[in-house]
């Protein structure tokens, strides 16, 4: 399809077009009125019949002006090729020894499958780019991502079954190298069953032609987790399966489905997150692309110590702080402690508190996040007036994704130059994370009350990564749902179609890859230029024939 | 040519002008006056006697009757017939090619030049056309009025069909009428030339002037393409592509019909006179009397 920038460029020529056939409609209409009709039908008698259709040389100019016009008018149309094409795609041709078997039509799976390929390479569009990758063993790639899909065809014909192999691993590893915006394509055999296409879909991370998870979502970090996805049939038939909840010590779960083909049902299971560690779902029995029915994640174990606020730091009915604490709690489902002094704060408790004084640092297990409270040895006089944020420790687990661009504090406490600084400023720390025995101790040299850090985006966050770290969580502090062995690679590129029908098994509509526009406004001034060359010629034969012409024309004349 | 451009002053002023300057064209070897004499009616022993009339100072002295002065006492002078120096007859080409454009208006001034001459400089003009009317005859300056507006009937196309259809009838009609003409002009574009070929026995009483009329547009073919021909006679339509070959066709067989129609006139004791229908009527006119074509 072409595009154009500035279409109505056009009119003119189109006009011109209109005007030409038109004059050329008036000019067969006009006769040449004659006595000697009869001399020219004698005169033409003997002419060769494909004399007759030669143009004359005034058209032969008027057509070539118009092409050089419609030619230049085009180019300054801004135009450019926007086609369906431009998708990249990873062909895996498996080749197998049980590629070698016999189909029902005395060909073998692997002529099938090869048979396959071509059949999907003819019906590229410009700008596709593909790769070819055999299977065996393990995927080895064959011709590299090329838009010359003749090198793919050469190097397909050369392609071999291999007497005897072991595949299975090799195709869940070939998954895990997929990246954005490309389409991997199997061509294989499944168990009972014959060649049949297996097509992976963009921005879709779990989608084949048989019968699978298709996404999963967990809430956390609170207590109890819940786990949502859904089940799509792909197949043709009505398929019965199980998606089964297990691991890390937990009572396994069951639940049974019967979608019909095309289908989509929901499930949801609900555990507790306590033990942590890993949860296995998967689907029983396997499909005909096992490698992406299980599902693994990895659950951190939840915070375990209360939260305490030293409510005397907090005169305020509503705090910054305790409204960030009271958040906090809520979150992970508990409830929020005060108390009016030190001594009250139980020996597992993180302990909150902001401004006022330690005479002595807190050492319980517990731990504490204190904002501007003065500590001997740590943290006093003399104040650090307006200090600006110089630096912070962006791979702390405490302050990862975290920004302080844009923090301000019109006094500080200094001394905490002994501690690991998290954030610095050009008069010294203004956070700092202390290890003082079992304890950890997260301090900022300023009180919430001096900086605009209460209404900046980080403080929650800043404040929930401090308890995580505090209690000892994984290296990022951040409980996680990940996904590990055995899951797709989650493709995620934006939507396109393709339809590919495969020589034998069922289709699948999938998103095509993105378009792509190629400006052809150089082709079309070299075209203009090629036009304009070729009347200039015509005007030169013209001019040094016209006297031969006249000469000619004087001596016949009667 | 419009209806009354031919009984326009400004054309008579031409047609006057003309005859003057053919009256001294039409003879080589003798004077102006004395070549027109040859044409005005003189008497000689060839013509007989018509009347008596009173004598006027400037008459002849040598027709006085000296008899009748004897008998009578007064003079008179003898009057005679004129003598009868035959007549321009004029074959008029009216077919469909010949009274369209230019060819068409030249063929209506050239016929008016010479039948004009013809009653002011012989006894006459006879008026044939084909298609058209039974020749009619035109003699004594007051029918000059009376030729030019039959002229002008033909040339609006009335009165077309009553009379001979081809060249041929029309010569046998005006040789059936036994015409003593001195000159037949035949004015047509002579395509085809059997027709001239078969008409011009029928004249050998008179002398025949062929005009040629043709279109100089025919003699430059178009461009090299198709192109679309339409016959003038008929009407006839017909696309043929023009090419070099074809072109250099085409005017070898002008040519040689250009040849034709000269050696058929020639092979009949006629004269011919080729006319393009870029020039005046005037200039045609003198052209063809200053050859001589009207030489006795």
């Amino acid at each position: 399809m072409i595009r154009l920038e500035n279409p109505w460029t056009l009119a003119l020529p189109l006009l011109g077009l209109i005007v030409l056939l038109w004059r050329r409609y008036r000019r067969q209409d006009n006769a040449r009125r004659t006595v000697y009709l009869e001399l020219w039908e004698k005169a033409a008698a003997g002419v060769k019949i494909w004399e007759k259709w030669r143009v004359p040389l005034q058209e032969w100019r008027l057509l070539l002006l118009w092409l050089a016009c419609f030619a230049g008018a085009l180019a300054a149309a801004g135009p450019s090729w926007v086609g369906r094409g431009g998708a990249r795609y990873r062909l895996i041709l498996d080749r197998s020894a049980s590629m070698s078997a016999l189909t029902s039509e005395g060909k073998t799976r692997f002529d099938e499958a090869r048979a396959g390929v071509a059949a999907f390479l003819a019906e590229r569009g410009m700008g596709d780019r593909v790769s070819l990758w055999v299977l065996g063993d393990r995927m080895e790639p064959l011709v590299a991502e090329t838009e010359r899909l003749d090198s793919v065809r050469a190097a397909l014909e050369g392609i071999l079954p291999l007497p005897e192999s072991e595949n299975s691993q090799a195709l869940e590893a070939s998954m895990l190298h997929a990246s954005e915006n490309l389409v991997t394509i199997f061509f294989s055999d499944s168990p009972g069953r014959n060649v049949e296409t297996i097509l992976w879909g963009v921005g879709d991370p779990i989608a084949n032609a048989g019968f699978v998870a298709a996404s999963a979502q967990g809430t956390w970090p609170k207590s109890a987790i819940r786990l949502r996805g859904e089940i799509r049939n792909f197949a043709s038939a009505a398929q019965s399966r199980a998606v089964v909840l297990s691991g890390s010590g937990r009572a396994t779960q069951r639940l049974e489905f019967s979608p019909t083909p095309g289908a989509t049902q929901e499930f949801e299971f609900s555990f507790d997150r306590a033990p942590g560690g890993r949860i296995r779902l998967s689907l029983e029995p396997p499909d005909a692309f096992p490698a992406d029915d299980t599902l693994f994640f990895e659950l951190a174990s939840p915070p375990q110590a209360p939260l305490v606020l030293l409510s005397a730091s907090t005169p305020d009915a509503v705090s910054p702080l305790e409204a960030a604490a009271a958040a906090l709690s809520e979150e992970y489902d508990f409830s929020l402690q005060r108390v009016a002094d030190l001594a009250a704060v139980p020996a597992d408790a993180v302990l909150l508190a902001e401004g006022g004084r330690f005479e002595i640092l807190p050492s319980a297990r517990g731990g504490a996040i204190l904002f501007g409270t003065q500590i001997p040895g740590l943290l006093g006089e003399p104040r650090l007036l307006q200090p600006k944020v110089t630096d912070w420790k962006r791979e702390h687990p405490i302050l990862r994704g975290l920004s302080f661009d844009f923090l301000a504090c019109t006094q500080a406490w200094s001394g905490l130059g002994e501690a690991e600084p998290l954030v610095s400023s050009s008069e010294g720390p203004l956070l700092v994370g202390v290890q003082k025995g079992e304890a950890r101790i997260v301090a900022s040299a300023f009180r919430l009350a001096d900086s605009n850090l209460p209404v900046q985006a980080n403080f929650p966050l800043l404040l929930r990564r401090a308890y995580a770290w505090i209690l000892g969580n994984p290296e990022d502090g951040v409980p996680a749902l990940s996904w590990t062995g055995g899951q797709p690679a989650f493709l995620d590129a934006s939507e396109s179609t393709l339809e590919n029908v495969p020589p034998r098994g069922p289709s699948k509509v999938i998103p095509q890859g993105p378009g792509f526009a190629r400006d052809f406004l150089g082709s079309c001034v070299i075209l203009a230029a090629i036009f304009l060359g070729l009347l200039l010629l015509l005007e030169l034969r013209a001019t040094f024939s016209a006297g031969a012409r006249n000469l000619e024309s004087q001596a016949s004349k009667p | 040519m419009s209806e009354a451009s031919l009984l326009d002053p400004a054309f008579l002023a031409k047609l006057e002008h003309l005859s003057r300057l053919a009256r001294r064209l039409l003879s080589r070897e003798r004077s102006a006056e004395e070549g027109i004499k040859n044409l005005r009616h003189a008497p000689s022993a060839a013509t007989s006697f018509q009347e008596h009339r009173s004598y006027s100072p400037g008459d002849d002295t040598r027709h006085i009757d000296w008899n009748a002065y004897g008998r009578l006492g007064e003079l008179f002078v003898k009057v005679f017939e004129p003598e009868k120096r035959g007549e321009i007859a004029l074959l008029l080409d009216r077919s469909a090619s010949m009274r369209q454009g230019r060819v068409g208006s030249l063929s209506l001034e050239l016929a008016a030049a010479f039948g004009f001459l013809g009653i002011g400089g012989l006894d006459g003009a006879a008026l044939a056309s084909f298609p058209g009317p039974l020749p009619e005859r035109f003699f004594g300056e007051d029918s000059t009025m009376d030729f030019l507006r039959r002229l002008q009937d033909l040339g609006a196309s009335r009165a077309l069909s009553s009379g001979p259809q081809t060249l041929k009838d029309a010569a046998k009609a005006l040789a059936a009428q036994r015409s003593r003409s001195s000159w037949t002009v035949i004015l047509s574009d002579f395509f085809p030339a059997e027709p001239l070929e078969e008409a011009l026995p029928l004249l050998r009483r008179s002398r025949v002037l062929c005009v040629h009329l043709f279109d100089p547009l025919d003699q430059e073919p178009p461009e090299r393409g198709p192109s679309l021909f339409e016959d003038a006679e008929s009407g006839r339509r017909r696309r043929l592509p023009v090419t070099g070959q074809v072109r250099e066709n085409y005017l070898r067989l002008l040519r040689a019909h250009f040849d034709r129609v000269e050696r058929v006139a020639r092979e009949h004791g006629a004269r011919c006179a080729r006319v393009g229908a870029d020039i005046s009527f005037e200039a045609a006119m003198l052209g063809i009397l200053s050859r001589g074509a009207l030489d006795a």
